[in-house]
């Protein structure tokens, strides 16, 4: 269910159009509005790409929250330092 | 009654437009100029409305509730849902007529799609139609398939529901002419260990089998074989759905490049030679 909750409060965060009051990714909303514990929102705050794909955040939802929110060069180099750990 | 007068498939990729100049030149060129000559058959084909088969990133629904595949019913759509694909926001034109009507034949015709007056469109239509619609000026009814959350709709289903689109077209008694574009992989690995990497074996025997009418051949692939080529190789479904709806008849490839800077086999084909033809 953690899985769950973290994918929504991202999804959330994504897709916050037209919305009156957009979640924010910030630790009082994350842990108020989803449950999360510290790791997930350790991981969202800091974008912490390795960590949420170890959380079981889907790879497209993944993607989609790193292109938004984390630098190219962060992302493609943490999903190849993922590779190499196996 | 209406017509289909163009078939064309090309890959998507945010970074086509997100950051083209991360590409080697050459092969940016080559894909741009395959995208233009898209383009210039469309423009011929002077059709007064694109369907244009796509797939869901998380930009409309989640995992509690994921369509197989939905149908854009609004009279406009919001898009990019990205704002760093460096195109900028609009509304697009939809098309309720036409979207209507493809959900009730296709409801008839023992599909079971879902609907939406409401699509947020995102880079695997808005890339696209970057240089396929420019100025947004020809309406459009976006469908969205699931090509990314298993469990998936089969390829066969998939192949099954562009012949299913070809029937719904074919009997839509307004004399409009209408372009189909599929968008989406070919290979390649998204949000997960291998981004980058591109399996350009896949890709060629991919385009081969559409080239040569086979694409009956790809059908029997299951969704663990086609992972060799990616997670993202899933989107062939839209391929797929655009093969179906001209009869498995041989496509036209226009370019193909595996970028790895774009992180996806970047392909173009079109099939609106049979279409001219019949």
């Amino acid at each position: 269910m953690k899985a769950y909750a973290l994918q929504k409060a991202i999804y959330d965060h994504l897709n916050a159009r037209g919305r009156p009051d957009p979640p924010a990714i910030e630790p009082g909303t994350l842990r108020r509005r989803y449950g999360l514990g510290n790791a997930e929102i350790r991981a969202l705050c800091e974008g912490d790409v390795a960590t949420l794909y170890r959380l079981g955040v889907h790879p497209v939802l993944l993607n989609a929250y790193a292109r938004a929110r984390v630098p190219h060069d962060r992302y493609r180099a943490a999903l190849a330092e993922l590779e190499q750990l196996g | 009654m209406a017509e289909l007068v163009a078939a064309v498939a090309a890959s998507h990729a945010p970074l086509i437009t997100g950051s083209p100049e991360s590409a080697e030149p050459a092969q940016k060129d080559r894909v741009y100029a395959g995208m233009a000559a898209l383009r210039a058959e469309l423009e011929e084909a002077r059709p007064d409305a694109l369907i244009v088969c796509s797939n869901e990133h998380f930009a409309n629904f989640f995992l509690d509730n994921f369509p197989p595949y939905c149908i854009g019913v609004g009279d406009r759509h919001l898009g990019p849902a990205e704002d760093w694909l460096r195109i900028e926001r609009g509304p697009l034109l939809g098309h309720p007529e036409l979207g209507r009507w493809l959900v009730e034949r296709l409801l008839a015709d023992d599909f079971d799609p879902a609907f939406s007056a409401d699509l947020c469109l995102d880079h695997g239509v808005m890339t696209v139609l970057h240089f396929l619609n420019p100025g947004w000026r020809v309406p459009v009814v976006p469908i969205v398939q699931n090509c990314g959350v298993a469990p998936m709709p089969t390829l066969g289903r998939c192949y099954r529901l562009g012949a299913g689109l070809r029937r719904a077209v074919d009997a839509w008694p307004v004399p409009q002419r209408v372009a189909l574009i599929g968008t989406g992989g070919l290979s390649h690995w998204v949000g997960m260990p291998g981004m980058g990497r591109i399996n350009a074996d896949f890709d060629r025997w991919f385009l081969d089998r559409l080239s040569t009418g086979r694409a009956d051949d790809v059908l029997s692939l299951t969704d663990a074989k086609l992972e060799e080529a990616g997670n993202g190789a899933h989107e062939i479904r839209s391929w797929l759905t655009v093969a179906g709806a001209v009869g498995g008849k041989p496509a036209r490839v226009l370019v193909y490049e595996p970028v790895s800077a774009w992180v996806t086999g970047m392909g173009v084909v079109t099939y609106s030679d049979h279409l001219r033809r019949e």
